[in-house]
């Protein structure tokens, strides 16, 4: 059921992304809710579940997206290995610890794309990019964030409670 | 890292190769064609919602430009009307001029397939737009893509059986051979990661100013000749520059695209060096 759930969830984030996000760009870059909705996921239910959920993510941004779909299977991948960083408890707080990993992440993301499209024959501007879209996505990822750990926190206790109910 | 998640790494990598691999063979075509087919209407649907939002925000931020626009716009529109008239006069006349020379038209037969806009490549890096058409509607690769006013939208570059993907002019990647339409100077429109166009190799010399119409160049062979690109918005430059620094805005509003025309008469040609 959880895993549905957070398919659906990853589905709708994908589609808002892909229609609605380009109408409002912010530093004319569109925030990669995907990606930021499973790092919160990620940091909330915990790695066992991130091990479902992040591939999932991959699997609805290269569905929506022009990319070949394991590229973006392969960019999303590394939300799970920044997981790591919870056992060293590096942060006072799990939101903390969520912000940092959303902007790693996004940016990682947007690099492996911008390798992709390089292996495929197109040529990149490495430096313009960085300033223009890898920094500017990992920064406006990071501004969506807050509502997005609400929801995946808000559902989570709302799940948690359901089954100490019932147990 | 731990074994368990050293070996989900090691999975999940194969398996993206293995996706690549299938991808590029084509053989995921149907699963992302039929996702896309699923989920435009939903995509359509958030789209026109957030349209009336996205617009009423673009107001607050311009309206102290609206008035003035909208004043220079009754102007140019009045001045557009008179010159549409002159036109038309002209286009019968050089018809007429062409059948007596024989001269081979620069557009022979316009075709058109319309094609409606399903989706937006989500990622920044990209300037892409999924269609409705694709190789069963007789699309190929390369095939240039306007409005329904005949501007430059970009060109066709993955194409499956019943949808493609068409790089917009404001991708970075994107290269068109132009022409300023005033002064006949020639340059190549290219793209940029902050969406915006602008003209490389445009000499010092030539007469460019702002607000000139940019047109395609029949150079390269890739697009037909005279198709409007867009307006000049900047030029600037040293003096001692080699080429002039020109912006453009693009004509058509590539931002809000719903539906668009492949001009299926024309066909690129891969032009040899001798």
């Amino acid at each position: 059921m959880r895993y549905v759930l957070a398919a659906l969830l990853l589905l709708m984030a994908a589609l808002v992304q892909a229609s609605v996000m380009p109408a409002f760009p912010v530093f004319g870059v569109v925030p990669n809710l995907v990606l930021a909705l499973a790092v919160c996921w990620t940091v909330v239910r915990g790695q066992q579940e991130a091990m479902i959920v992040v591939p999932m993510a991959g699997l609805c941004l290269g569905l929506v997206g022009s990319q070949p779909l394991g590229v973006t299977l392969l960019a999303t991948m590394p939300v799970v290995l920044f997981s790591e960083l919870r056992a060293l408890r590096l942060t006072p707080s799990d939101f903390l610890l969520t912000v940092v990993i959303v902007f790693l992440s996004s940016m990682v993301y947007e690099m492996v794309l911008l390798v992709a499209l390089r292996l495929e024959g197109e040529s990149v501007g490495w430096f313009a990019a960085f300033l223009r879209v890898v920094l500017p996505t990992g920064i406006v990822s990071v501004l969506f964030t807050p509502p997005l750990y609400w929801l995946v926190r808000s559902r989570s206790e709302g799940l948690r409670r359901r089954i100490r109910a019932f147990a | 890292m731990s074994s368990r998640v050293g070996t989900w790494t090691l999975g999940i990598a194969v398996l993206s190769l293995a996706l690549i691999l299938l991808s590029k063979a084509g053989l995921l075509d149907p699963l992302q064609s039929g996702v896309l087919s699923i989920t435009s209407p939903v995509q359509h649907g958030l789209k026109n919602a957030a349209d009336p939002l996205a617009a009423w925000l673009s107001n607050v931020k311009d309206d102290g430009d609206i008035r003035s626009e909208n004043d220079r716009l009754r102007a140019e529109n009045e001045q557009l009307k008179g010159e549409v008239v002159r036109l038309r006069e002209g286009q019968v006349q050089l018809q007429e001029l062409q059948k007596l020379l024989q001269i081979k038209q620069s557009y022979p037969d316009e075709e058109f397939i319309a094609a409606n806009v399903l989706a937006k490549d989500p990622s920044s890096l990209k300037e892409a737009v999924a269609i409705d058409r694709g190789k069963r509607d007789g699309l190929r690769e390369g095939m240039v893509v306007v409005t329904e006013g005949h501007s430059v939208v970009g060109t066709v570059t993955h194409l499956f059986d019943s949808y493609s993907w068409v790089t917009l002019i404001t991708d970075p990647n994107s290269a068109v051979s132009a022409m300023v339409q005033e002064s006949r100077a020639q340059g190549v429109v290219t793209g940029s990661y902050s969406s915006k166009l602008s003209i490389e190799f445009v000499a010092q010399g030539a007469a460019v100013k702002d607000g000139d119409v940019v047109i395609t160049s029949a150079i390269g062979g890739l697009y037909p000749p005279g198709l409007v690109i867009g307006k000049v918005t900047d030029v600037g430059g040293m003096a001692q520059d080699l080429f002039k620094k020109v912006t453009l805005e693009p004509l058509a509003s590539l931002s809000h695209l719903e539906t668009v025309l492949v001009l299926t008469s024309f066909l690129p040609t891969n032009l040899e060096t001798p």
